[in-house]
């Protein structure tokens, strides 16, 4: 008996988490799979993500950090809470996509300057840096292959104080200021005669144009995945292992020593058919290898929800 | 002993507990697709794709079936646009209606696992079989031979 196996991961489009935007936030996570592959229509989807990014723990190095006196000859942050609420539009047409996000970035950050016992902090709510990225998928009928091709603008404001005025850190500004390429590939295939499809798929990220002397570093981002592969199953459970690499930061506004590291974690997650199109899905990212440059605030776990719906 | 041979025919892989008895579908030409429709005939639901050759010599077969006054419905899936699988079927000589599928379409059917996967229904309306990969010439002739 012949088959041809559906590779119903589907993956594929990089959600891209603003967290880039930020040095320690965590990684990009695939979750929008639903859009891309054999497990799509060609046509319009629209989508709506939440992702909430609560960096509390200090680290140095791959250690954990703690017990700093204060005053301190350096800067010592206390938490980074972030979440990024962002509006997705994708058009899959024959053997191409785009994907546009523009997202919504809430934060907090807390910190004892250096050579202080006071606390400063700073919130902010505004658009962040939008994405729009190009794909091409034709190299295949079954579009199991592709490449993308894309750039993240610099919409998002790079001028939020703290509280005593004093301006926040580049790294931690709603945008970057910079106009990026990112650019990368995928492939998607299934595990024969399970039940399991899987994905891999890379990306990067690099500065084109900075402004205000601050550049962002590059960040090599890889993403595993497997998803119980059913085609059409109504709730297909999924585990992706995530890992980014970001270059430190540079420039003279830019915070070299703090910023940068590798970051690896394991997201658990799920997928949920609601039918007429729409579906929802929920992840947890949780850090298995965090190496950051200097001392920097990490997550402990980083939460994603979102729903999709096909027009 | 005519259910009986159905059943050994296509019970490779049983029928899923989760696929619907009382679907509707909206084929290429937008006529409503109802299983509900066809009390008294035998069903078969064919989930296919353009790149899947097995799916594709599958096809002189099924447009066969139909002649035989089976109803042979297709379900297209993981195509790139209306017009790929409206090409084909005119360039392929499709005779019988096909709907442009998807995971929602499949979700009707408790889901799929590869392709091309088969779907029969009894002239009473109920699923009597699932059957994963390629319908053979002999496969097709038996399987007709017992509904008579």
């Amino acid at each position: 008996m012949k088959t041809r196996h559906l590779a119903v991961f589907c993956v594929l489009f990089l959600h891209f988490s603003s967290a880039l935007a930020c040095a320690a936030c965590g990684c990009m996570l695939s979750k929008d799979w639903q859009i891309q592959g054999m497990g799509s229509s060609p046509g319009f989807t629209i989508g709506l993500s939440y992702d909430y990014v609560d960096q509390s723990q200090m680290r140095i190095g791959s250690g954990k950090a703690s017990g700093f006196a204060l005053p301190n000859a350096q800067e010592i942050e206390m938490r980074t809470r972030t979440s990024f609420t962002t509006l997705v539009g994708d058009y899959q047409g024959s053997g191409w996509g785009v994907n546009a996000q523009l997202p919504y970035v809430d934060r907090y950050h807390s910190t004892y300057p250096q050579g202080s016992t006071a606390l400063d902090s700073s919130n902010s709510s505004s658009l962040g840096d939008a994405r729009i990225l190009g794909r091409y998928t034709g190299f295949s009928k079954d579009g199991s292959n592709g490449i993308f091709l894309g750039a993240k603008l610099p919409t998002g404001p790079t001028s939020v104080n703290f509280a005593s005025g004093s301006p926040l850190d580049a790294s931690l500004q709603p945008g970057t200021g910079s106009t990026d390429i990112l650019f990368g590939g995928f492939h998607q295939g299934n595990i024969n005669r399970l039940k399991l499809g899987w994905f891999i798929q890379g990306i990067v990220q690099h500065a084109i144009s900075t402004r205000n002397d601050y550049r962002p570093g590059d960040a090599f981002n890889i993403n595993v995945g497997i998803r119980y592969a059913k085609f059409g199953e109504r709730i297909a459970p999924m585990l992706q292992f995530n890992f980014i690499r970001r270059i430190s930061d540079s420039g003279a506004n830019a915070t070299p020593l703090i910023t940068g590291g590798d970051l690896a974690y394991l997201a658990p997650g799920v997928s949920l058919r609601l039918g007429d199109g729409t579906s929802a899905y929920a992840f947890i990212q949780i850090p298995v290898y965090q190496y950051v440059q200097g001392l920097q605030l990490t997550p402990t776990k980083i939460i994603s929800i979102g729903l999709l719906h096909a027009i | 002993m005519k259910m009986l041979w159905i059943f050994a025919f296509l019970l490779l892989v049983p029928a899923s507990s989760m696929a619907s008895e009382n679907w509707s579908l909206t084929d290429t030409n937008g006529k409503m697709v109802r299983l509900s429709d066809y009390k008294g005939k035998w069903v078969l639901v064919n989930f296919w794709a353009t790149w899947c050759p097995p799916c594709l010599a599958e096809i002189p077969h099924l447009n066969a079936m139909k002649r035989k006054n089976i109803v042979v419905i297709g379900i297209a899936v993981s195509y790139s646009g209306a017009s790929e699988v409206l090409d084909f079927m005119k360039d392929k000589k499709i005779t019988y209606p096909v709907v442009l599928g998807n995971e929602d379409v499949a979700a009707k059917f408790g889901g799929i696992d590869s392709l091309p996967t088969t779907f029969l229904y009894s002239p009473d309306g109920m699923l009597v079989g699932q059957h994963e990969g390629q319908l053979t010439q002999d496969d097709i002739s038996k399987l007709t031979a017992s509904m008579k």
